[in-house]
């Protein structure tokens, strides 16, 4: 495990009850901070605060003693790289996936489906399309 | 950062909510909610731009610094979704 002390941006309270993120918003924007909290809300309460242009602090406090806050804040500032890597690659491949997109879309319309008219839904070769109705005796 | 603050004697919790980074509609909508929990006082400090909600829960058996960083998971989740 990372020693907790040579992470600049860690700090914990002296009875280790909740540590406090310091997050650099040029790096981090405001959406990648909220994605990482949010990934940790099953296991810590989450409060962030400071301020969004100079320093954003993030509290992380562990629900259960079974979390240690430490390395609750470790992992948080995994989660952090995790979803700017995640919205840099999505930013770049923005083009592409609209593409995709759009030629699934033009390639499923429903005039494509229906183009043979030989066997349209109008058609009944089986003989089903009639209403049932009881015999009479 | 002493968001969350308990009065044990008053049993009210007291909860600050930074608005440069939740909105005031979702913490409206989280007061809401927790009305279940209890009588609910939302008040706005527009020098610090912070809003500051009071949760006086029924029950005495919540724990109050519970529910107050419950809240704030609860705005959190609705933030991030927005």
């Amino acid at each position: 495990m990372t020693d907790k002390a040579a992470m600049s941006n860690i700090e914990l309270n002296n009875d280790k009850s909740h540590a406090l993120v310091s997050v650099n918003p040029q790096i981090y924007d405001k959406e990648i901070i909220y994605s990482a909290a949010y990934a940790m809300i099953d296991r810590a309460y989450i409060v962030i605060d400071g301020d969004p242009e100079k320093k954003v602090l993030v509290e992380i406090r562990p629900k259960d003693s079974s979390n240690d806050a430490g390395q609750l804040a470790l992992e948080f500032n995994e989660e952090l790289i995790n979803y700017a890597v995640y919205k840099s690659q999505a930013r770049q491949n923005k083009d592409l996936r609209k593409a995709i997109i759009n030629l699934a879309f033009t390639a499923n319309s429903v005039s494509d489906i229906c183009s043979n008219d030989n066997e349209t839904y109008i058609d009944d070769p089986e003989g089903i399309a009639k209403p049932w109705t009881p015999q009479e005796k | 950062m002493d968001s969350v603050q308990t009065d044990q004697d008053e049993n009210i919790v007291k909860i600050k909510l930074n608005l440069d980074f939740y909105s005031i509609e979702d913490v409206l909508v989280a007061t809401k909610d927790f009305f279940d929990f209890g009588q609910i006082n939302m008040t706005v400090d527009d020098k610090n731009n912070n809003v500051i909600i009071t949760i006086a829960p029924k029950d005495k058996d919540d724990g109050l610094e519970t529910i107050g960083h419950e809240f704030c998971n609860y705005v959190l989740g609705m933030t991030k979704n927005r």
